[in-house]
């Protein structure tokens, strides 16, 4: 363009300009240009950018230029591009930590002292908020960076306080692949940062000075940027602005992850245009779309980074901003890394490429997954090899991979099957339950009880009644004791003497249990008029009878009345055996206080009454009355009575047995029956006199108990502060076991409509269920992180499980090996019992646990609440072993010493109650502490928690071979659920595998 | 430094507006300095968001340099003329160099802010603002002082008409086009034959 054409046109442009209206201002121009329409179409342009130029270079850059020369040395070169506007008159550069800057123009100078704290040593460069420096920290003598932050910021007071928050979060992360930010600042109204000060160089200008990093350097680099990204993460913090400008390499060439979550603040200043806040070449689609910012976000951003480690180029290039923003926003997608590289390792393309899905759902979970998935990624090896605690992501990240080969999953199942099969077959010859006859359901037994309380005069319908099980111990001890016949036991299943008791209570009151939600025997205690206690053998025989008489006579006669009633009756008793008996017994029994049979000769309270017809509860025990002597009534009955009787003779068919029998009566009407075994003790007069070793025992389990819960409490409240407890297993753990706790009150508890039901036992069931939230979720805080340390390959499987990862191979894997050893393990100790046999010992018993005739017997009602029994202690045990374990490594300083020691200590633990030891069954005894303390280590957690759970298939349910016998339920329904688990477990450990073809194609 | 009395100062004003280029050349460290050295301290001092007010510190700048508060307006006018094309010489430096790393690395890098400025408004490509600048001073050297003492300086329309010894209404009218002009060429840019700008 001519200057005189220009002239010409800005000469017309400016008349044009003069003629506001659009009909004049286009009249004159028609005028003016005739015959030049180039010239009329020049004029019209300007008009038309006039309108457009409005606001254009309206605002002064004066200010952006007096920020350039406060700070920035002109001329002097920085890496960044800089984007001058009309709206904003600041310039500001992208972070770079370059540690060399002039310090020239810098607002400090070397040897400023700051907030008597910091001295500078010199500029290092400038963020993309403020200047970096570094300085010396005079109190703990140490190098920092001193990050200044925007005047803007300073001043506003929501932006500042979000600050705060965001570095009190970012001082918890430490990671040797993060930069350590350490405090806040403010020097004359300027905020600063104070962090670690890193001596190396950016990733950016690394990667721009030798292209791409060689393959290895590549994959250390990836794998310690997951790793710093990880440590982020885990707090929380999502990065937002993750690039190579952002990636320091240190002088020793590892990565460190600088201003992260910073982003989020400088985004806060531009009216919370957040999602912008980062740099459009590595924003994730969701970020360039001002969406949520999430983790996966990062993941994106992270993917965008490995993809320019592994191939030197940028994903993303364009030649400028808007250029840039336009090609993020379309839905061009990177060209693949192998196009670029075409030796590349296909497992980096495919994590790079899973990493830039654009749908977000669809990249790896968390940083941990990138870096397992790189080549030999490892980073839970890597974290040990440093030192550090893996978290619980990293465990469960970890690359193990736990499939099955068929056959071996097939073996394990087979082996389940065959276990089962054999508790099946020798549960005749080694269970209590298949000794004593069970030919009577509890409802006959129930009936039963009932018959016979209406037969000894209590016929009112009761308002409640309660019934159970129960072992009898004292006999089956004394039986092993003192019976050296091969065929003891065989003795059992004539029923009597019983070694299984049914009890039945009934009351005119609900009853409510004191102690616990469960009603027992002698809880509540019984004390109300009218509650009666009756114990039956599993074919029905009475064995025991207790009830409690009424409060006030019922006759209604005073007492004084009732003095010379009781002569009359005593004259009218047509039983002289009885009025005799009680003669006599007031004669020998000089301790008056508790006997009521005081002697008629002394006059002042006799009360001897009509007694019922004895022989009738005789009956009732399936016993003769003829075959016994009377003798003097020695044993007290429980409550208030007016007449005794004792007779002595023996056990029908076993004369070896002696059996007592003791009755009392109140006005006619029974109130105490026993028969009573030489085995049994008078518990209740027993003083109770610990021996010095008890007290120690009770001294030491005190002080074990509070010690071991102040330990957890330290453990738990250290590991919480350093950030290695597992919160999140700990409460879903916690949670479990108050479900557990609860499910087992909703099942079990005896439920009554009383107030004190509603809010005492509601109340003490939250309790309980509290305490044992709070108690496992302190222990698994206190314990899971020590052995997260130390033997993180132990928790893989377990913490994938807590992560709700159930289709894991792995799993499944250690969820089958635990079932097999469980079984197993209940297959041993029918082995302990059965084998000395062969050496022609006297066959001892498995000892089932009490919850077996407690619950196990009452089928369907019993199977939750022992389920729920069933699932604490298998989580508890393992974690005993564990605490033992670290316990003995702390004090040994060598697993191997520890894991003998452990193994010793268990041995004799677990064979320790073993009554009948031959050296068979020690030998055989050597099995548990070794499947225990194997399956620990080899398999780890899960593993040994299956196990245990498995294992309690034997001592909790009552296995028989008579499937439709009434008392299977419980058995059947474990075994049914035992077998859902194991199928879960084949399917999930094989992982897709075909069951039959594969094994004959694999090589 | 050396010492340099407000007598030199003005002196070598006087000799800039004559023409003098080694006077300008003498002046700019001066300047430079003394604009750095007031506008840090007021950007320590009044912290909190405060945007530098450009007529206060040319004129801060102006008296400390020339000791005197009764200046001729020529004096004046030269000190603002020197200001303003001191500042464009530091926007101007400073968008070469990170030109220079542009093309060193390869690839655009935006930081943070700029994002969001450009999410905002539009972005300025600095060089060829200066290079526009340049070309319209070249047809019209009163619209390039206009613009250079308005964007660079900072001056308002009435302290430009002062300092050019024109009337507000030819700023106004001046301004108005020179922006146009300006704005059509960073508009179109590109080849030698449509730029508006470019002589021939």
């Amino acid at each position: 363009m001519k200057p005189d054409r220009w002239r010409q046109i800005d000469q017309l442009f400016e008349a044009a300009l003069e003629r506001e209206d659009g009909a004049a201002r286009a009249e004159f121009l028609a005028e003016a240009c005739a015959g030049d329409d180039a010239l009329r179409r020049e004029v019209e342009k300007m008009l038309g950018f006039d309108r457009q130029a409005e606001d254009f270079i309206e605002t002064p850059v004066f200010g952006v230029a007096a920020q350039l020369i406060t700070g920035q040395p002109v001329g002097g070169s920085a890496p960044g591009a800089a984007v001058l506007s009309e709206k904003k008159d600041s310039l500001k550069r992208p972070p770079t930590h370059s540690t060399s800057g002039s310090i020239d123009d810098a607002r400090f100078i070397p040897g400023d002292v700051l907030a008597e704290r910091y001295r500078i040593v010199g500029l290092l460069g400038r963020g993309g908020m403020g200047e970096v420096y570094r300085a010396d920290d005079l109190k703990l003598k140490q190098p920092v960076a001193l990050k200044f932050l925007p005047e803007s910021l300073s001043a506003d007071g929501a932006a500042l306080a979000r600050f705060y928050s965001e570095v009190s979060v970012a001082r918890q992360i430490s990671h040797r692949h993060v930069c350590r930010v350490y405090d806040v600042g403010e020097y004359e109204g300027q905020h600063f940062i104070s962090m670690e000060f890193v001596r190396g160089e950016e990733l950016a200008s690394l990667l721009k000075r030798i292209n791409r990093l060689p393959h290895d350097k590549a994959v250390e680099v990836a794998r310690q940027l997951c790793a710093g990204l990880a440590a982020i993460h885990d707090q929380g913090v999502i990065h937002r602005d993750l690039k190579p400008a952002n990636i320091m390499l240190d002088e020793r060439g590892d990565v460190r992850i600088t201003d992260f979550g910073i982003a989020a603040l400088t985004a806060n200043l531009r009216d919370a245009r957040e999602a912008l806040a980062g740099t459009p070449a590595y924003m994730s689609p969701e970020q360039l779309a001002g969406g949520e910012l999430t983790v996966a976000s990062d993941i994106y951003s992270l993917g965008l980074v490995l993809y320019e480690v592994f191939t030197g180029k940028k994903a993303f290039e364009a030649a400028n901003l808007n250029d840039m923003l336009r090609l993020r926003r379309s839905d061009t997608t990177p060209t693949s890394p192998s196009k670029l590289i075409s030796d590349l390792d296909p497992l980096v393309e495919r994590v790079i490429l899973r990493c830039l899905e654009r749908d977000a759902g669809a990249r790896p979970a968390s940083a941990l997954k990138v870096a397992a998935a790189l080549p030999g990624g490892d980073p839970l090896a890597a974290a040990l090899a440093a030192g550090e605690t893996p978290s619980p992501e990293m465990v469960a990240a970890a690359p193990k991979q736990g499939g099955l080969r068929p056959p071996i999953a097939l073996a394990l199942v087979a082996a389940f099957i065959v276990g089962v099969a054999l508790l099946v077959v020798f549960s005749g010859r080694v269970s209590l339950h298949r000794f004593v006859p069970l030919k009577k359901s509890p409802d006959d037994l129930k009936a039963r009880a009932g018959e016979i309380a209406k037969r000894a005069g209590y016929e009112t319908p009761p308002l409640d009644t309660a019934h159970g099980f129960v072992a009898e111990y004292e006999y089956l001890e004394h039986v092993q004791k003192e019976d050296a016949s091969l065929e003891r036991w065989e003795k059992l299943k004539t029923g009597q003497p019983a070694a299984i008791t049914f009890w039945y209570r009934q009351s005119p009151h609900y009853l409510e249990a004191y102690d616990y939600w469960e009603i027992a025997p002698h809880d509540p205690p019984n004390e109300v008029s009218g509650m009666l206690l009756v114990k039956l053998d599993t074919t029905g025989r009475l064995t025991y009878f207790e009830a409690a008489p009424p409060q006030v006579d019922e006759t209604g006669e005073t007492n004084a009345n009732a003095t010379t009633n009781t002569t009359t009756n005593a004259n009218q008793n047509p039983n002289a055996n009885a009025n005799a008996n009680a003669g006599t017994n007031a004669g020998t029994n000089t301790n008056a206080g508790t006997s009521t049979n005081a002697s008629t000769g002394t006059g002042t309270n006799a009360n001897t009454h009509a007694a019922p017809d004895w022989s009738v509860f005789f009956q009732e025990a399936g016993l003769d009355i003829a075959n016994f002597r009377q003798t003097p009534s020695r044993w007290t009955p429980p409550r208030h009575a007016d007449a005794r009787a004792g007779w002595e003779g023996t056990y029908p068919g076993r004369p070896e047995l002696p059996l007592k029998i003791e009755a009392a009566a109140y006005r006619g009407k029974l109130v105490y029956f026993e028969l009573i075994g030489s085995w049994q003790r008078p518990t209740r007069q027993t003083l109770f006199e610990a021996s010095v070793g008890q007290k120690t025992f009770i001294a030491f389990l005190l002080i074990f108990y509070f010690g071991a819960l102040a330990l957890g409490a330290l453990l738990a409240w250290r590991n919480l502060r350093l950030g290695r407890g597992d919160r999140r297993g700990a409460f879903r753990l916690a949670v479990f076991a108050f479900a557990v706790r609860m499910i087992h009150w909703v099942f079990f508890a005896h439920h009554v409509p009383t107030v004190g039901e509603v809010v005492g036992q509601f109340a003490g069931a939250l309790q309980t269920a509290v305490y044992w939230a709070f108690f496992m979720g302190l222990m698994y805080l206190a314990l899971e992180p020590l052995l997260r340390r130390r033997w993180p390959e132990w928790m893989i499987s377990w913490s994938r499980l807590l992560a709700g990862d159930f289709r894991d191979p792995l799993i499944g894997r250690d969820v089958l090996i635990g079932a097999a050893f469980g079984i197993a393990l209940s297959v041993a100790n029918n082995a302990q019992v059965l084998v000395p046999r062969l050496f022609g010992q006297r066959p001892s018993l498995v000892t089932n646990s009490g919850l077996l005739y407690d619950k196990g017997l009452l089928g369907l009602s019993g199977f939750i609440p022992l389920l729920m029994n069933q699932t604490s202690a298998s989580i508890m045990f393992p974690f005993v072993i564990i605490s033992l374990l670290l316990f003995f490594t702390m004090l040994l300083r060598r697993k191997r010493l520890a894991i003998a020691a452990s193994w010793l200590l268990f041995y004799v633990a677990l064979n320790l109650n073993f009554g009948d030891a031959t050296p068979a069954s020690l030998l055989i005894g050597a099995i548990f502490p070794t499947i225990l303390l194997t399956v620990l280590t080899r398999f780890g957690l899960l593993a040994q928690i299956t196990m245990h759970f498995f294992s309690h298939l034997l001592p909790f349910y009552p296995v028989t071979t008579e499937f439709s016998a009434w008392y299977a339920t419980s058995f059947l329904l474990q075994l049914f659920l035992l077998s859902s688990i194991l199928l879960y477990a084949f399917y999930t450990s094989l992982a897709g595998q075909p069951i039959f073809r594969g094994q004959f194609l694999e090589d | 430094m050396t010492t340099i009395t407000p007598q030199e100062i003005t002196g070598l004003l006087a000799d800039w507006g004559k023409g003098n280029r080694e006077a300008f050349d003498k002046l700019t460290p001066l300047v430079y300095a003394e604009l750095r050295r007031i506008a840090r301290r007021q950007m320590s001092r009044e912290r909190h968001g405060h945007t530098l007010q450009a007529t206060a510190l040319v004129n801060e700048a102006f008296i400390r340099l020339s000791g005197q508060e009764n200046f001729s307006w020529q004096d004046r006018a030269h000190f603002y003329a020197v200001c303003a094309q001191v500042m464009r010489r530091i926007l101007i430096d400073h968008a070469r160099a990170n030109a220079r790393d542009k093309r060193g690395g390869g690839a655009i890098q935006v930081s943070l802010d700029e994002a969001a400025v450009l999410a905002g408004g539009q972005a300025t490509d600095f060089l060829a603002l200066d290079e526009a600048l340049g070309a319209l001073e070249a047809f019209d050297p009163q619209k390039g002082r206009i613009v250079e003492l308005r964007y660079f300086a900072g001056l308002g329309i009435e302290e430009t008409a002062e300092v050019l010894q024109i009337s507000p209404t030819t700023v106004r009218r001046e301004w108005r086009r020179a922006k146009a002009w300006l704005y059509r060429a960073l508009a179109e840019g590109g080849g030698d034959e449509t730029r508006p700008l470019a002589t021939d």
